[in-house]
C-alpha cells in the first residue's frame, strides 16, 4: 500500500464530512475576528486596519479555535482507527506500518492545511466585513500575508500537527492530544504573559513554541510607515525560535514514527487486551438464589434514596477520574504551574518591581489561567456527562430504575469535585510558596474569596460545568457538546477581552474584576472596591442562567438510543406533560424569572444610577459634547485665586458634601458675564450663588453636564467675587470597568472635579485620531496647542481653573480613615464619631491636587529640619525603612542642589493603585500601592527603584512650587522631564553609574515601547504634548546625556540657577523659554547634540561587530546609522555629526574612555590607540545617544 | 406476571421498518425469541428494556402500561444486552456495586453480599478486584449476567447472551436462566436454535419485523413432522435444485452436501424423509415454506 491511498483516503474522508467545512469557515471568522480585536489595541489611525505588521502577530498568536481545530482533526487520523475498532480488521491487512504512519500524518497535516487555509482567508477578507471606512484599509498586503503564513503558521502548524501525532501514537488515546494541545496553549499564554516584564526576553522568544514573543517584539518597535508596509524582518531571535521548534516538530514526527507498531498501538485499547488469568474455581451448581442468603435486598426509590445515590455516584466518578493518569498527571502540571507561577512570575508580571507573595498574588494566578481550566473543565464535563455513552454503559443503565437526573447530577457534583481539586491546588501551591518565600502575612478570607467565589473561582467553575451539560445534552453528542461549549465560552471570552462585548451582563459567566478594568483588578488597600458592589447581582444572574442550563438539560437528556431531532423534540413534549416535567417547567419559569431580575438589577444600577456607557457610547458622547460646546473652547473664564472649603467625605457609602466659597478673578482685560459651568457625573450642586452678583441660568444641559449663566454685574478686568457652593458627590449604583478611586471604601483620591469647572472642559475632548475620525471630528495633529497659542499659553498646566491659588480647607471622613490634603495640617480633631482635620496653604500653588482618605497608619520622622510623614496601609509595613532612607537621602541631596524643601513638612501616601502611579502635588507625594510599598527589595533593583521614583516625584513639588508651565505643548519637559534627570542624577550619586545605566536602558526601552503605541504622532521632546514616554523616559535621557556631556556639576548648578531665577517671576514657563536658555548656556559645539534631543526624533542603530587589539592599536568594525523620524513618512537616513565615545570596562565594571571616533553610516573599521589588552569595548559609555540596542554596543577583547 | 405486546410497530428515522404489528403474550418461564439479524429481536428487546420508543403498540407487564410507565419495567427487569460497555477504571466489584445501586439496592451490607454471591455465580469473584478493562471477552459477558441478577428480576431479557462464552460457562448460565424461568418471564433471544428447543417452554420466530410464529418449541417441530425431506446432492447442483424445490436448508457432511426440502410429498424418489427438528421448522418458517401463524394464540383484546 502507497502512502499516497492513505492521504487520500484521509483527505476524501474529512472532505466528505461536514464539520471540516464548519471549522474552516469558523477559522474564516477567526481571521477576522482577531483582526478586529487586534485592531481595537492600536490607538493610532495612520495604522491601516488591515497593516501587515498586524497580520504578522495574527499569524504568529495562531488563535485558539486553531489550536482546537488542529488537536481534533490530527487526533481524528490515527484514535478513529481505534475508536471504530476498524484497526482489528485494517491494520493486519497493510504490510508496512511505517509507510501507514507517514500516510495518516501527512493526510492530516494536508487537511490541517487546507483547514487553516480560512485563517488568512479571513485576515485577507477583512476590509470586505463592514469594519472601518475604506480609507482604514491599504492594499491587500498579499506578499506579506504569504510571507507570514509560510514563516509563521506553517511551521506552527507542523508542530501542533507533530505534537497531536506524538501523542495519539504515546497514549492512544484522541484525549491525549487534546489535553497536550491545551498544555501547549498554558505554554503559550504564560510566554504572551510573561512577554512584557520578564527580564529573560530571549528566553521567552525562544521558548514560545508560535514565535508570536519575537514578532511582537519586532512590531512593538516599528514606526507607522514600517507597520502599514513592512515584511516582518527575520531577527535572530525569531530565526532561532523557528529552528529550535522545527526540529521540535522533527524530533516528534521522528519519535513517533519510531514508536507507531500496529501491534503497540492496538494493545491497549483492543477489545480483547492482555488475557486475564481466569478463575478456575470449582464449578458450583448449587441452586440459583435469588437473593444473597442474608434477605432479599429490598429496592428503594424515593426522591431521598436518589439524592444519596447522586451522592455515591459522584464520589465513584471521582475515583474513576483520579484512577486515569492523564487526570493525575493533568493535576499535578496545574500544581507545578501553579507553583512555579507563583515562584518565578507572579512577582515581575504585571508590577513594576518584584514583588511580595502576598495572599492576592497567590491568588491571581487562576486569571491568566482561566481560558486553560475553563477548557479543561469544559472538556472533561462533556466527556463525563458522555461517559456512559461513549463507554457502552447507558445500554444496561438507561435500562434501570434510577432517574436520569441522579446521573447528571452525580456527574455535575464531581465535576464540582474537580473544579473544587483545582482551586484547591492553587490554594496549597500559594501556602506552599509564602511560607517557602519567608512570607507569613497569609489572608485566608481572601483566599477563600477568590478561589472559591464568582470572581472566576469555584462557584464560576460550576456555572461552566452547567455550560458544557446543556451543550452536550442540547446536541445530544459528545464531540458536538465540546465544539459548541468550548465556542461559547472562547466567543466570549475573547470578545470580552478584546471589548467586542463590554456590558459583563451579556458575557457569561464574567463577573467585574475578572477581566478588566485592569489587568490586576485587586486593591490590596481597597480590595476590589465597587467592583464588588455588584458581584451579588452578576453572580445570581449567572447562578440562575447555569441553574436553567442544568433544568434544561434534564430535560434535553436523551436517554436509551439516539434519537433524531424530531423524535427528541417528542420526548420533551411528552416529558413536560408529565408531573416532572411539569416541575422542570416550574424551574426553568422561575430560573428565567431570577436571571431576568439580576439583569434588571445590573442595568438599573449600572446603567441607570451609576450611568454606564459603553466605549462607543462614551466615544459618541464626548464627541457629541465637543460638537456641541467647542464653540466656547477659548471663551475665558474667572480663575480662582482662594478656596474656602468645608468638605465631609463618608467613603463607606461612596459620597460626600460640601459647602465652598471660592475667589474667582477675572484675569482678562474684558468685563465676564457670561459664566460656563460643566461638572463631573457624581456632583449634584444644591445652591450655587455669588456675593455682590446674581447668576441667571441662561442654558442647562443634564445631558452633558454644562450650563450657562448670565453673570450681573458682569465681572470687570481685574476684579474678584466669591461663589458659593453647596453640592453633594455620591456614586450610585455599582460599576463595572471603572473603580471610581475618586469616592471609594478605603483610599478615595478626590480631585478638584468635585468643584465644576468653568468654561469648555478639554479634558472631555476625544484623544486618539482613530476615534476622532470615527466620529467625524478634526484630526489633532497633537494633544496640546502649539506655544504660539495666546489662549492656552495663558492658562497654566494641569491648573486651567486657577493661575495659583490658596486654601483652607476642613475636611471630615469616617473614624477609621485619616485624610491627607496639602498643605499645613492646621489641627486634627473627632466629633461626632468622625476624624476632622484643617489644611492650609503654605505657598499658593496650583489647582491640581488630591484629597486623600484611608485606613493609614504613619511613620513621622525628620529631614534637615523637614517633618516628613509616610503615611500607610497599616499592613504594609515591608519597606518603611527603605522608604524613609529614600526620602531622607533624596531631600538631603535635593535640598543641595535646590535649595531648601518648600515646605515645613513633606507628605508621602500610599493610594490605591487606581489611575496615576505618583502624584505630587504641593507637599505631598502619593504613590500607589503597586510600586514599593509591597516589593520585594532584595535585588538591588527593585530598592532602586523606590529611591528613583522618590527622588522623582520630590524633586517634582520642588520644580512646581518655582515653575508654572504655560498649557501648550512642552509643559511636560518642565514639569517632568527635569524632574527624571534628578532622580537619574540621585541614583548616580547613591549607587554609581553601573547601576544607574539599567535604569537610563529600561527608561529607553519603555520610551520605544510606549512609542510604538502612540496614538497621534511622537513629537520632538521640545514639543511633548502629554505623552509620558517622551517627558518622562527620553526626556530624563536627554537632560542625562546632556549633562554627562557638559558635566554634571556644571550642568546641574546652571539648572538650579535656572530653577531658582523661574521662581522669581510669576509669568508661566514654556519649554522654548528653557530651550532657549538651554542653548544659550551650551557650548556651541555641542549645539548639534542638544538639537538632535531635543528638536528632532533621532535615533541611532549601532553594533559592535568586532573588537581586536593588537600592538597597543583597538581595531573596532562598527554598523552604524542614524536616523530621523518624519512622522507618516516613516524615517530618513541622516549622516553623523557628532562623535562617538568609545571606553573600555573592566572587570569590577569600572568603565574609563578612551577616546571619541566620528563614526560613518554603514559597516567601517576604525583605529584607536589602546594600552589595556583584556576589558570589555563599549561604545557610548556615557549614554550620549538614544541608541536602539545597547546590548548590541559592547564586545570583550 | 403476564408480558402482554400488543400492536407494536416501530420504524427508524432512515425507513428501516423494524417492527410491524407485534403481538406475543408472554408468561413466566423461559421463552425464546429465534430471528435472522435484522429481524427486529434486539429492536423489540431494547423497546421492552424502555431503551427505544415505539411509534405504536402497547406493552403490558402485569397489567401496567410499559410505555406510559417506563418505570415499572425497570424496576422489575434485568437487561442483558447484545453489546455492553463497562467502566474500564474500576473493578467488577465496584462497578456491579454501583449497578446494584442503581437498581435501587441501598442497604451497603445486602448489597455487598449480593454482589460477591453474583460475582461467585459467574465464576468472577477471584478477580473481582481487577480492572474492567483487563477483563476478556467472556468475563465482561460474565460480568454481563451479573448485573442482570442484581436486583432480583422478575422480567428477564438477555439477548444473545452467550455469545463469547465457552462451553462451560455457557451451560452454566442456561442453568441459571432455567432456574430464574420458574419464577419470572425470562426472554431469550438468540441465533442458536438447539438453545431454544432445549431451555424454552415457549418461543416466537420473528422476521421482518413480524412474528411469524409464537408456541411452544414442540408445537412447531410438530407442525413440521412429515414435510422434511432430504438429498445428498453435487455442489453444483445447489443452484438449479433451488430454483426447482423448496430447499429451506443445506448441510455438508463428510465433505458431502445434503439438502434439506419442505413439503407435503417427496420431490422425487431419490429424497429420504427427514427427522424433522427445529432447525428444520425455523429454516422452513424463515424461509416463508411454512406458514405456521394458526399456531399462534389469539391476541387478547380490550387491552
Amino acid at each position: 500500500m502507497k502512502p499516497t491511498c492513505i492521504i487520500r483516503f484521509e483527505i476524501l474522508y474529512n472532505a466528505q464530512k461536514a464539520y471540516t467545512y464548519i471549522f474552516f469557515g469558523l477559522l474564516v471568522y477567526q481571521g477576522f475576528w482577531l483582526s478586529m480585536g487586534a485592531n481595537n489595541l492600536v490607538a493610532n489611525n495612520n495604522v491601516l486596519l488591515n497593516a501587515p505588521a498586524t497580520n504578522y502577530q495574527n499569524l504568529a498568536c495562531m488563535g485558539m479555535l486553531l489550536f482546537a481545530v488542529t488537536a481534533i482533526i490530527c487526533a481524528g487520523a490515527l484514535a478513529r482507527d481505534l475508536e471504530s475498532g476498524a484497526a482489528h480488521i485494517l491494520y493486519p491487512a497493510i504490510i508496512h506500518e511505517k509507510r501507514y504512519f507517514c500516510g495518516k500524518y501527512i493526510g492530516a497535516l494536508l487537511v490541517n492545511l487546507a483547514v487553516v487555509l480560512g485563517y488568512p482567508l479571513g485576515i485577507l477578507l477583512f476590509p470586505f466585513w463592514g469594519t472601518g471606512a475604506p480609507d482604514q484599509f491599504g492594499p491587500a498586503p498579499l506578499g506579506q500575508l504569504v510571507h507570514g503564513f509560510f514563516l509563521l503558521t506553517v511551521p506552527n502548524l507542523v508542530f501542533l500537527v507533530s505534537f497531536s501525532v506524538f501523542l495519539v501514537v504515546m497514549f492512544r488515546k484522541a484525549a491525549a492530544a487534546y489535553l497536550g494541545v491545551l498544555l501547549i496553549l498554558v505554554c503559550f499564554l504564560v510566554a504572551v504573559s510573561v512577554r512584557e516584564e520578564s527580564s529573560l526576553v530571549l528566553i521567552v522568544k525562544l521558548l514560545d513554541p508560535f514565535g508570536y514573543c519575537a514578532v511582537k517584539h519586532i512590531t512593538d518597535k516599528m514606526d507607522i510607515l514600517e507597520l502599514n508596509t513592512a515584511y516582518l524582518p527575520v531577527t535572530t531571535a525569531l530565526l532561532w525560535n523557528r529552528i529550535i521548534w522545527g526540529f521540535v516538530s522533527m524530533f516528534l514526527f521522528g519519535i513517533s514514527f519510531w514508536k507507531f507498531k500496529f501491534k503497540h498501538f492496538v494493545a491497549q485499547t483492543s477489545k480483547k487486551p492482555r488475557r486475564q488469568k481466569e478463575s478456575v474455581g470449582p464449578p458450583r451448581e448449587k441452586p440459583f438464589q435469588k437473593n444473597s442468603g442474608n434477605g432479599l435486598p429490598v429496592p428503594e426509590y424515593g426522591p431521598r434514596v436518589c439524592l444519596v445515590k447522586s451522592a455515591g455516584f459522584a464520589w465513584l466518578e471521582m475515583k474513576s477520574l483520579f484512577r486515569s493518569p492523564i487526570f493525575s498527571f493533568i493535576l499535578g502540571t496545574l500544581f507545578l504551574m501553579f507553583l512555579g507561577y507563583n515562584f518565578l512570575w507572579t512577582s515581575a508580571q504585571y508590577l513594576t518591581t518584584s514583588h511580595l507573595p502576598l495572599t492576592s498574588v497567590m491568588t491571581y494566578a487562576r486569571i491568566p489561567m482561566m481560558i486553560v481550566i475553563a477548557l479543561m473543565l469544559l472538556i472533561l464535563s462533556g466527556e463525563l456527562l458522555f461517559k456512559d455513552r461513549s463507554s457502552g454503559v447507558w445500554r444496561l443503565t438507561d435500562a434501570m430504575p434510577t432517574p436520569s437526573w441522579v446521573f447528571i447530577l452525580s456527574r455535575w457534583l464531581a465535576m464540582g469535585i474537580v473544579a473544587f481539586c483545582i482551586a484547591s491546588l492553587i490554594f496549597a501551591a500559594g501556602l506552599v510558596s509564602q511560607p517557602a518565600m519567608g512570607f507569613t502575612d497569609i489572608e485566608w478570607g481572601l483566599y477563600i474569596r477568590d478561589l472559591y467565589g464568582s470572581r472566576f473561582g469555584w462557584l464560576t467553575a460550576l456555572q461552566i460545568i452547567m455550560l458544557a451539560f446543556f451543550c452536550g445534552a442540547l446536541f445530544n453528542s459528545r464531540l458536538k457538546g465540546h465544539i459548541f461549549s468550548i465556542g461559547i465560552f472562547l466567543f466570549i471570552a475573547m470578545s470580552v477581552d478584546h471589548k467586542l462585548i463590554e456590558q459583563l451582563r451579556f458575557a457569561f459567566p464574567f463577573v467585574p474584576g475578572v477581566f478588566g478594568p485592569e489587568k490586576y483588578n485587586y486593591s490590596e488597600m481597597n480590595g476590589y472596591g465597587v467592583l464588588d458592589a455588584g458581584l451579588f447581582w452578576y453572580a445570581g444572574a449567572w447562578t440562575a442562567l447555569a441553574a436553567l442550563f442544568f433544568v434544561l438539560t434534564l430535560l434535553l437528556w436523551n436517554r436509551g438510543v439516539d434519537r433524531s431531532l424530531k423524535e427528541r423534540w417528542q420526548v420533551v413534549k411528552r416529558r413536560l406533560g408529565e408531573p416532572c416535567g411539569k416541575g422542570l417547567t416550574t424551574a426553568m419559569i422561575l430560573c428565567l424569572f431570577l436571571f431576568g431580575c439580576f439583569q434588571y438589577g445590573i442595568h438599573d444600577n449600572l446603567v441607570r444610577k451609576a450611568g454606564y456607557q459603553t466605549d462607543a457610547q462614551k466615544e459618541a458622547a464626548d464627541a457629541a459634547y465637543e460638537k456641541k460646546y467647542a464653540r466656547y473652547r477659548e471663551t475665558p473664564w474667572p480663575k480662582i485665586t482662594d478656596l474656602d472649603l468645608n468638605l465631609n467625605l463618608f467613603p463607606g457609602k461612596r459620597q460626600a458634601n460640601y459647602t465652598a466659597r471660592l475667589v474667582l478673578q477675572n484675569k482678562t482685560d474684558r468685563p465676564m458675564e457670561i459664566l460656563h459651568l460643566d461638572w463631573d457625573q457624581k456632583l449634584t450642586v444644591a445652591e450655587l450663588y455669588c456675593d455682590g452678583h446674581s447668576l441667571e441660568k441662561l442654558e442647562s444641559d443634564a445631558e452633558f453636564r454644562h450650563a450657562i449663566y448670565l453673570l450681573k454685574p458682569a465681572l470687570a478686568p481685574g476684579k474678584a467675587m466669591k461663589l458659593n457652593i453647596k453640592a453633594t458627590l455620591a456614586h450610585k449604583g455599582f460599576h463595572q470597568s471603572d473603580f471610581q478611586g475618586d469616592l471609594t471604601y478605603n483610599g478615595s483620591v478626590l480631585g478638584t472635579d468635585f468643584l465644576p469647572f468653568f468654561g469648555y472642559d478639554r479634558s472631555r475632548e476625544l484623544a486618539e485620531n482613530k476615534e476622532r475620525l470615527h466620529q467625524g471630528l478634526d484630526l489633532l495633529d497633537s494633544r496640546m496647542d502649539r506655544m504660539h497659542n495666546l489662549f492656552s499659553r495663558a492658562n497654566r498646566f494641569k491648573s486651567a481653573r486657577s493661575d495659583s491659588l490658596t486654601w483652607n480647607m476642613v475636611i471630615s471622613t469616617d473614624a477609621d480613615q485619616t485624610v491627607v490634603a496639602p498643605g499645613e495640617k492646621v489641627n486634627t480633631w473627632q466629633e461626632k464619631g468622625r476624624n476632622y482635620a484643617r489644611f492650609r496653604s503654605e505657598h499658593p500653588g496650583s489647582m491640581d491636587f488630591k484629597i486623600i482618605s484611608a485606613r493609614l497608619a504613619t511613620r513621622a520622622f525628620d529631614c534637615q529640619g523637614v517633618s516628613c510623614r509616610l503615611s500607610h496601609d497599616p499592613r504594609h509595613t515591608y519597606n518603611l525603612q527603605v522608604y524613609e532612607d529614600a526620602v531622607q537621602k533624596a531631600i538631603s541631596w535635593l535640598s543641595g542642589e535646590l535649595g531648601p524643601y518648600p515646605y515645613s513638612v513633606a507628605r508621602v501616601v500610599e493610594k490605591p493603585f487606581y489611575d496615576e502611579d505618583f502624584i505630587s502635588f504641593a507637599n505631598v507625594t502619593a504613590v500607589s500601592e503597586a510600586h514599593g510599598w509591597t516589593a520585594d527589595i532584595q535585588k538591588d533593583e527593585d530598592g532602586q527603584y523606590i529611591y528613583m521614583t522618590m527622588a522623582r516625584a520630590l524633586a517634582r513639588q520642588w520644580i512646581l512650587v518655582s515653575l508654572k508651565a504655560s498649557d501648550v505643548q512642552g509643559a511636560e519637559l518642565l514639569t517632568q522631564s527635569i524632574a527624571q534627570y534628578y532622580a537619574f542624577r540621585f541614583l548616580h550619586v547613591i549607587f554609581g553609574h553601573e547601576q544607574t545605566k539599567q535604569w537610563l536602558d529600561k527608561a529607553y526601552n519603555d520610551y520605544e515601547k510606549d512609542r510604538a503605541k502612540e496614538a497621534i504622532e511622537e513629537k520632538p521632546l521640545l514639543f511633548v504634548d502629554r505623552a509620558a514616554y517622551l517627558s518622562r523616559e527620553k526626556g530624563g535621557l536627554a537632560l542625562y546625556a546632556l549633562s554627562r556631556r557638559i558635566g554634571p556639576k556644571i550642568f546641574d548648578q546652571w539648572l538650579s540657577r535656572w530653577i531658582a531665577h523661574a521662581r522669581q517671576k510669576e509669568t508661566f514657563f514654556t519649554s522654548a523659554d528653557f530651550y532657549n536658555d538651554l542653548i544659550n548656556f551650551v557650548p556651541n559645539d555641542l549645539h548639534p547634540f542638544v538639537r538632535e534631543w531635543f528638536e528632532r526624533r533621532i535615533q541611532y542603530r549601532l553594533s559592535l561587530d568586532n573588537a581586536q587589539i593588537k600592538e597597543g592599536k583597538l581595531t573596532l568594525t562598527i554598523f552604524a546609522a542614524k536616523m530621523e523620524s518624519k512622522g507618516e513618512k516613516g524615517t530618513m537616513e541622516k549622516s553623523f555629526s557628532a562623535p562617538l565615545g568609545v571606553g573600555l570596562a573592566d572587570e569590577s565594571g569600572n568603565v574609563l574612555n578612551i577616546g571619541q571616533i566620528m563614526i560613518r553610516p554603514e559597516q567601517n573599521s576604525y583605529t584607536l590607540d589602546c594600552r589595556l589588552s583584556s576589558a570589555t569595548v563599549i561604545l557610548d559609555p556615557d549614554y550620549w545617544y538614544l541608541i536602539e540596542s545597547r546590548k548590541k554596543c559592547s564586545k570583550k577583547l | 406476571m403476564q408480558l402482554i405486546i400488543k400492536n407494536l410497530s416501530k420504524t427508524y428515522p432512515n425507513g428501516v421498518q423494524a417492527l410491524k404489528d407485534v403481538n406475543l403474550t408472554i408468561d413466566k418461564g423461559m421463552f425464546g425469541l429465534l430471528g435472522q439479524n435484522g429481524a427486529g429481536k434486539s429492536s423489540l428487546m431494547r423497546t421492552l428494556a424502555t431503551l427505544q420508543d415505539v411509534d405504536q403498540g402497547k406493552i403490558f407487564l402485569g397489567g401496567a402500561d410499559v410505555i406510559k410507565n417506563p418505570e415499572k419495567i425497570r424496576r422489575t427487569l434485568g437487561y442483558l444486552p447484545q453489546e455492553f460497555g463497562v467502566y474500564d477504571t474500576v473493578s467488577a466489584e465496584e462497578m456491579l456495586d454501583y449497578i446494584a445501586q442503581i437498581k435501587g439496592l441501598v442497604n451497603k451490607s445486602e448489597r455487598k453480599a449480593r454482589v460477591a454471591y453474583l460475582l461467585n455465580r459467574v465464576n468472577l469473584y477471584n478477580v473481582r478486584k481487577k480492572r474492567l478493562k483487563t477483563y476478556s471477552g467472556g468475563m465482561k459477558q460474565r460480568f454481563g449476567i451479573a448485573q442482570a441478577l442484581i436486583a432480583d428480576p422478575e422480567l428477564i431479557i438477555v439477548d444473545e447472551p452467550t455469545a463469547g462464552l465457552d462451553p462451560e460457562e455457557r451451560n452454566r448460565f442456561y442453568n441459571i436462566l432455567s432456574e430464574l424461568g420458574e419464577d419470572a418471564i425470562v426472554i431469550l433471544s438468540t441465533h442458536i436454535v438447539e438453545d431454544v428447543t432445549s431451555l424454552c417452554s415457549d418461543m416466537a420466530i420473528i422476521g421482518s419485523g413480524r412474528v411469524l410464529v409464537h408456541t411452544q418449541p414442540a408445537k412447531i417441530v410438530n407442525a413440521v413432522k412429515g414435510k422434511i425431506w432430504t438429498k445428498e446432492i453435487d455442489r453444483k447442483d445447489l443452484d438449479m435444485c433451488k430454483e426447482k424445490l423448496p430447499v429451506i436448508a443445506t448441510h455438508i457432511n463428510q465433505g458431502r452436501m445434503r439438502i434439506h426440502v419442505f413439503g407435503n410429498t417427496a420431490p422425487d424418489a431419490a429424497f429420504e424423509p427427514g427427522t424433522a427438528n427445529m432447525e428444520d421448522a425455523y429454516f422452513a418458517v424463515i424461509s416463508g415454506n411454512a406458514d405456521l401463524r394458526e399456531l399462534s394464540p389469539v391476541v387478547p383484546e380490550g387491552l
